[in-house]
C-alpha cells in the first residue's frame, strides 16, 4: 500500500472516528450543548454579541451551534471540518505525512470532548465552533502568504488585515503572524518584514494591554488577547487548547526540520500513522470527561425532554451508583406516574451516600424535578435564575416559554414566543406554542401530562425555598385523590417517614393493591424500631415479609459489627425491596440484635 | 474614461435618491380599524426634545408609511420596512423644535394585498416644558439575581445614547460557578444634578460610592451597629448630607402568589451620612417600627419616608402597612424635630411605598399596594398622588395599569413624570414617561422610546429604579472600577447615641449640636 493511500484512508478513519465519538459516544452531550447555546436574528441580538471581544467569530460560531441541534449533523459536519482541517495542514507542513497533521484536530476533538459540566456553567457555547473557525483562519493566512504573497510587499497588507482582525479573529489573528514570523525566521529572511512580524504583534499586545488597563475595564476587555479561548478555570479545556496554539506555531518548523532517523522510520513503517491514529483515540477517550454518571444523567434529561418515562426507569435499573440527579429523574418518571410506582425501591442503590462531587449537577434536574412535581413557579424561577447565572440558552427560553403557557401567564409567554420565533431552531416549536396562548384544552391535548401536573398545583402559596427535594413536594399536597395520595404515600416512604406513610396509606388511600408490598415491609420496619405491631396487624402482613425484613435487617447488623464494607451481597439478595432502600443512607435506625 | 465614470455615478445616484424617495400613496382606501403599534404613542402628550418615536405596526400588512403634519403644513415622513417606521432624527428634531406647544397630526398607511389603506389620523402634542436630557436606571432580571449581569445606565433620552456607569461585570467570578457576582443599585443624585451623586455596590470591599465637588470616595456603610450597608441613598437638595435607610431585605418566591417574588425587611432604620465631617448616625432607630425609602423635600425642610409595625414572623408579612411620615429638618442647626403621619395608608388597609416629592413641593407621588414596600412586584400596586395641601390622595389613572406600577421620579422641572411599569407582560418593567400639566393632571403615559423600536421587546430585562438627570454624569464604569481597585473605602465615625423617643411613634430623635 503505497503512502498516498495510507494518507487517505487515516482521513477516513480519522473521520469516521470522529463521527463516532461525538454523534455516537457524546450524543446527549451534544444534544445538551445544543440546547445550550443561544442565537438569534436580531439587530439586539447581533450587536450585544459581536459588541464583545472576538465578537463576530463567537457570532458565526454560535450560529454553526445550531448544528448540534441535531447531533450527529453537528458530530458529522465537525468531523468533515476536521478532517479537512487534516488535510490543509499536511499540504502546507507536513508533505512527508508523518501524522503531525493529526494533532490540531485531535486536540480540537478533545477539547470537544472534556465540555462535561462546563456547558451548564458560564461557559460560552460558541468556543467549540471560534476554535475551529480560528484554526482554519491561521492555516489560510498561512495558505495565502505561502503560496501568493512570499517576498512581496503584499506581505505587509496581511500583516496590517491580521492587525485590524485583532477584534474579530482575537488570539487567532495574533497566532497567524506569529507563524507567519517563524517561516520569515526560518527562510532566515531577517530583513524588515520579519522584523515588522516580530515587533508589531508584540506593540499590539502591549499597546491593548495598555489601554485596556487605562481606558477600558471587566474581563472580557482584560482577556481580548486571549479570546475565544476557554476560561482557565475549565483547565482541561483551556490545557488543549494553548496546546493547539502551541502546536500551530511549531507547524512551519516541522516543515522545514529534518530528522533522517524519524524519515528511515516513516519510510520503514508506512502504517506509523494508523498506529498513532489509534493511539490518539485512546488518548482522546481517556483525557476527555467520561465520568458514568454524568452521561446517564445528560441522557436521563433528554430523555425526560421526549417525555419517555419507561426508558428512564430501564435506563436508571442499571445505574450502579446513582447521584441526586438520576435518583430525582428516576422519581419524576416513576413516582410522577402511576404506573410505575410499584417499581419506585426496585433499583440499584449503594448503601454509601449517592452523592455527586459535582454540586452544578443540580442545574441539570431542579427545574425538571419542580416542573414535574406541578411547582411551576419554582420552576420558573430555577430556569430564570440558570439563565440570569449561567447564561442564556435555547432551554430555559423555552421552559420559561412552556412553564408560563401552563400558568396562564399568556402574555409573558407571548414575549417569550416572539424570540423564541427568531430562532432558526426553536421557531417551529414558536409557532405550536402560540396556538397554545388562551387555548389551554389544546396544550393538554397535545400533551396529556400538563393537565395532571397543573392539577397537581398546590393550592395554597408556599415558599419554594422550604422544599428540598421531589418527595418533600409531595408532602405538601393538599388536594388528594386516589394518585395523589399514592404518590404522597410514596413520597413519604421516600423521605423515610414510615408512619406518616402508613397512617395514610390506612386512612385514605381506597386502591391498597399497589403499595401493598411497600407497605407491609414499612409495618414490619415501623414494628421493629418501636415495638410497635399496630401496622403488622393491620395489613395483616405475611410471614414471609417479616422474615425478609427481619433477616435483611439483621445481616446488616452483622456487617456494621464486622465493619464489613461490601454490601454488595445483601444489596442483590435484597434488591427491589423498601427494606434495602430505608437502610441506605439511613443513620439512626435502630438495628435488630436479636 | 473619467467622465463616463462620474456621469454614471450621477446618474445612478440621481436614480437612488428618486427610488428611495418616500411619499404618501396616491390611492388608498380608508379604513376604520384600530392602528396597533408597539410601542403604543397616539395621542400622546411630548416633550419637544425627545428623540424620535419610532414604532412597529402590528397590524396585518407587509409595509407602511407614516406622515406627521403640523399645523403649518410642514410635514416628515418615514417608510417603514417590516412596518417599522424610524423617522430620520434631524427631520424630527426641527419639526419638534418648530411646533413646540401645536399639536402634530400623524398619518398612518398600510399596505396589505397590495392596496394601501389609511387610519384614522391621531394627535401628538409638543409641550413647550423639556423632559430631563437624562435618564439612569439599572438593568435586572425580574428573578432579582445578584450573580447576573447587572449595570446602571445613562441613557439619553434626546438621541438613544446609552453610557454604563456600572457593571458588575468588573468584578471578579465566583469560581465554582464560573459566574460573575455582586450587587449594585440605589443610585441617587443631588437635584437630578449627577455633579454631586451617590450609588451603592455590594461586592468585598463595596459600599456606597459618593461624588462630591468632583471627586469621589468609596464609603463603608457598614459601621456602628449596622447590620446592613446603606441603601436608598437621598442626597439633600443644597447641603453635603446623605440620607438613607437600613434595611435587611428578604426575599422570598411563592408557589402561588401571582406577585411571583416577595421582598420584605426584617428590620430598617433611617440614618444620615454627613459629607464633610465623614460622620455616619441614625436618624430614626425603632424597635417596634420600620421605617424605609427617606426622600427630602424640594425645599430641604422635611424629610419624608414610610413606616411600618416591624415584621416578627415570616409568615405576617402581608401585615406590614406602611403609613407616610416626615420629619422636620432644620438645616441652620441641622437638628431633627419630630415625626408626624402624613399620609395614613395603613388605617385604609393598604401600605405606602417609594414617596417621591415633586420640584415644586406641591405634590407626593407614590405608590400604594395592599401590603408591604416592595410595590414593584404587586399586581395591586398602582402610582397615587397626594396633595399637600389638600391633603387629597387619588391614583394616577394615566400611569396606572392592571399589572404593577413601581418606582415613580419627577424631572427636574416638575412637568415630567417617569414610572417603571410591568403593564406588558406583568414581569419585565418598562419606562414610562407622563407630562404632567400645570393643573395637576397627568397625560396618557408613553414608552421611553428607542431607535429600535423593538429594543423593549426583545430585552429579557427590568428597568429598575429609574432617575432623571440633568447633565452628563462624568464618570464611566471604568473610572469606578479603578476607583474601587485602587483605593479602599473609607469608614466614617459613627455615632449611635440615642438622646429621646419620641411618644406616638416609638421613633427615637437624635439632636445633633
Amino acid at each position: 500500500m503505497n503512502k498516498k493511500i495510507i494518507s487517505r484512508l487515516s482521513k477516513v478513519i480519522f473521520f469516521i472516528g470522529v463521527v463516532l465519538f461525538l454523534g455516537i459516544y457524546n450524543y446527549d452531550f451534544l444534544y445538551q450543548v445544543g440546547w445550550k447555546n443561544y442565537f438569534l436574528f436580531n439587530s439586539f441580538f447581533t450587536q450585544q454579541t459581536i459588541s464583545q471581544s472576538c465578537g463576530v467569530l463567537l457570532y458565526i460560531a454560535r450560529f454553526l451551534s445550531l448544528l448540534f441541534h441535531y447531533p450527529l449533523i453537528g458530530a458529522i459536519s465537525v468531523a468533515a471540518v476536521l478532517t479537512g482541517m487534516v488535510a490543509l495542514h499536511e499540504y502546507l507542513f507536513d508533505k512527508r505525512k508523518s501524522g503531525f497533521s493529526f494533532l490540531p484536530s485531535i486536540l480540537l476533538t478533545i477539547v470537544i470532548g472534556c465540555g462535561g459540566w462546563a456547558i451548564y456553567a458560564r461557559f460560552e457555547i460558541g468556543t467549540f465552533f471560534a476554535l475551529i473557525l480560528g484554526t482554519i483562519w491561521c492555516l489560510i493566512s498561512y495558505l495565502l502568504y505561502d503560496k501568493f504573497l512570499k517576498g512581496k510587499n503584499m506581505a505587509y497588507v496581511m500583516l496590517i488585515v491580521q492587525l485590524v482582525l485583532l477584534p474579530v479573529l482575537g488570539v487567532f489573528s495574533m497566532l497567524s503572524i506569529v507563524m507567519i514570523a517563524v517561516e520569515e525566521y526560518l527562510e532566515k529572511k531577517k530583513g524588515l518584514l520579519l522584523l515588522c512580524y516580530l515587533l508589531l504583534p508584540l506593540g499590539v499586545a502591549v499597546g491593548e494591554i495598555y489601554v485596556v488597563s487605562h481606558f477600558f475595564y471587566g474581563e472580557s476587555f482584560v482577556y481580548a488577547l486571549r479570546m475565544p479561548l476557554p476560561d482557565p478555570y475549565f483547565t482541561r479545556m483551556f490545557v488543549c487548547s494553548l496546546c493547539l496554539l502551541c502546536c500551530l506555531i511549531v507547524s512551519p518548523l516541522i516543515k522545514k526540520i529534518e530528522i533522517p532517523v524519524l524519515d528511515t522510520f516513516y519510510r520503514k513503517f508506512p502504517f506509523h500513522s494508523l498506529v498513532l491514529l489509534l493511539c490518539s483515540f485512546v488518548l482522546i477517550y481517556f483525557v476527555s470527561f467520561h465520568e458514568t454518571n454524568y452521561r446517564s444523567l445528560m441522557k436521563l434529561s433528554r430523555l425526560c425532554d421526549e417525555m419517555k418515562w419507561r426508558e428512564i426507569v430501564e435506563q436508571c435499573k442499571d445505574i450502579a451508583h446513582p447521584t441526586k440527579g438520576i435518583n430525582a429523574y428516576r422519581v419524576i418518571a416513576q413516582g410522577n406516574f402511576g404506573k410505575e410506582c410499584e417499581k419506585l425501591f426496585d433499583v440499584n442503590m449503594p448503601l454509601s451516600p449517592c452523592s455527586s462531587p459535582y454540586k452544578i449537577e443540580e442545574i441539570v434536574y431542579e427545574a425538571d424535578l419542580t416542573f414535574y412535581a406541578s411547582f411551576l413557579a419554582a420552576s420558573y424561577h430555577q430556569n430564570m435564575d440558570n439563565w440570569v447565572i449561567y447564561g442564556e440558552s435555547f432551554r430555559y427560553l423555552k421552559n420559561m416559554t412552556f412553564i408560563s403557557l401552563l400558568r396562564g401567564d399568556d402574555e409573558l409567554a407571548a414575549r417569550y414566543i416572539y424570540l423564541m420565533k427568531q430562532t432558526s431552531f426553536l421557531d417551529d416549536l414558536a409557532d405550536e406554542y402560540a396556538t397554545y396562548l388562551n387555548n389551554k384544552e389544546l396544550l393538554y391535548k397535545k400533551y396529556p401530562i400538563c393537565k395532571k401536573i397543573k392539577g397537581n398545583e398546590v393550592l395554597q402559596d408556599v415558599p419554594q425555598n422550604v422544599f428540598a427535594n421531589l418527595a418533600e413536594y409531595y408532602l405538601a399536597y393538599n388536594r388528594f385523590n386516589n394518585d395523589n395520595l399514592k404518590r404522597c404515600v410514596l413520597a413519604k416512604l421516600f423521605v423515610k417517614d414510615i408512619k406518616g406513610a402508613l397512617n395514610d396509606y390506612l386512612t385514605y388511600v381506597k386502591d391498597k393493591k399497589d403499595l401493598y408490598q411497600y407497605m407491609s415491609e414499612a409495618a414490619v420496619l415501623y414494628a421493629t424500631q418501636t415495638n410497635d405491631d399496630t401496622y403488622v396487624k393491620a395489613l395483616q402482613v405475611n410471614g414471609n415479609v417479616v422474615n425478609k425484613v427481619v433477616s435483611c435487617l439483621r445481616e446488616y447488623y452483622l456487617l456494621q459489627q464486622n465493619k464489613q464494607t461490601d454490601t454488595s451481597e445483601l444489596c442483590r439478595k435484597y434488591k427491589g425491596s423498601y427494606v434495602l432502600f430505608y437502610i441506605m443512607d439511613t443513620h439512626k435506625f435502630q438495628s435488630i440484635k436479636e | 474614461m473619467n467622465k463616463i465614470i462620474k456621469l454614471t455615478s450621477t446618474i445612478l445616484t440621481a436614480f437612488y435618491m428618486i427610488a428611495c424617495t418616500s411619499t404618501v400613496p396616491a390611492i388608498f382606501q380608508e379604513t376604520n380599524d384600530s392602528l396597533i403599534t408597539y410601542p403604543d404613542y397616539q395621542n400622546i402628550t411630548i416633550p419637544s426634545n425627545i428623540m424620535p418615536l419610532n414604532f412597529e405596526v402590528l397590524n396585518k400588512g407587509e409595509k407602511c408609511i407614516a406622515q406627521l403634519t403640523a399645523a403649518n403644513g410642514e410635514t416628515i415622513l418615514s417608510e417603514g420596512t417590516n412596518k417599522t417606521i424610524q423617522f430620520s432624527e434631524k427631520e424630527w428634531k426641527k419639526l419638534l423644535h418648530n411646533h413646540a406647544g401645536e399639536q402634530l397630526n400623524v398619518d398612518v398607511y398600510l399596505k396589505d394585498e397590495s392596496q394601501w389603506k389609511h387610519f384614522p389620523s391621531y394627535q401628538l402634542i409638543i409641550a413647550k416644558d423639556s423632559i430631563d436630557k437624562y435618564v439612569t436606571y439599572r438593568w435586572i432580571e425580574p428573578s432579582y439575581e445578584s450573580t447576573g449581569n447587572i449595570g446602571i445606565y445613562q441613557y439619553d433620552i434626546e438621541n438613544g445614547g446609552l453610557k454604563t456607569l456600572a457593571d458588575n461585570h468588573l468584578f471578579k467570578k465566583d469560581p465554582s460557578l464560573g459566574a460573575y457576582q455582586t450587587c449594585m443599585n440605589c443610585h441617587n443624585k443631588q437635584r437630578n444634578n449627577p455633579e454631586n451623586s451617590v450609588f451603592q455596590f455590594r461586592a468585598q470591599g463595596g459600599g456606597m460610592l459618593v461624588t462630591y465637588n468632583g471627586e469621589t470616595k468609596v464609603i463603608s456603610t457598614k459601621v456602628g451597629d449596622m447590620e446592613m450597608p446603606a441603601i436608598y441613598e437621598r442626597w439633600h437638595p443644597s447641603l453635603p448630607l446623605i440620607v438613607f435607610s437600613n434595611n435587611t431585605v428578604r426575599q422570598m418566591f411563592g408557589s402561588r402568589d401571582p406577585n411571583k417574588i416577595e421582598a420584605f425587611d426584617w428590620r430598617s432604620d433611617i440614618l444620615q451620612y454627613d459629607i464633610v465631617k465623614n460622620e455616619i448616625s441614625y436618624i430614626i432607630k425603632t424597635k417596634g417600627q420600620s421605617e424605609t425609602y427617606p426622600i427630602w423635600s424640594a425645599d430641604g425642610k422635611y424629610l419624608y419616608y414610610c413606616s411600618s409595625d416591624t415584621l416578627f414572623k415570616i409568615d405576617k408579612y402581608k401585615s406590614m402597612k406602611y403609613d407616610l411620615m416626615r420629619i422636620p429638618f432644620d438645616e441652620q442647626s441641622m437638628s431633627w424635630g419630630a415625626p408626624e403621619r402624613i399620609y395614613n395608608a395603613s388605617g385604609n388597609n393598604k401600605s405606602v411605598s417609594k414617596p417621591q416629592v415633586s420640584p415644586d413641593n406641591q405634590y407626593i407621588a407614590m405608590t400604594i399596594s395592599e401590603y408591604g414596600a416592595y410595590h414593584y412586584t404587586h399586581i395591586d400596586s398602582d402610582v397615587y398622588l397626594l396633595n399637600l395641601t389638600t391633603h387629597e390622595c387619588k391614583p394616577i389613572e394615566a400611569l396606572n395599569s392592571p399589572q404593577a406600577e413601581g418606582y415613580v421620579t419627577w424631572s427636574s422641572n416638575g412637568r415630567w413624570l417617569m414610572v417603571g411599569s410591568r403593564k406588558e407582560d406583568g414581569s419585565y418593567a418598562r419606562l414610562y414617561l407622563s407630562y404632567f400639566d400645570t393643573t395637576g393632571t397627568a397625560h396618557k403615559a408613553f414608552q421611553l422610546p428607542h431607535e429600535d423600536p423593538l429594543f423593549d421587546k426583545n430585552l429579557l430585562k427590568n428597568y429598575n429604579y429609574p432617575e432623571f438627570g440633568t447633565v452628563d454624569v462624568k464618570y464611566t464604569a471604568s473610572d469606578i472600577y479603578k476607583i474601587l481597585e485602587d483605593n479602599a473605602p473609607v469608614t466614617p465615625s459613627f455615632k449611635g447615641d440615642v438622646e429621646k423617643t419620641d411618644g406616638n411613634t416609638g421613633a427615637s430623635i437624635i439632636k445633633y449640636e
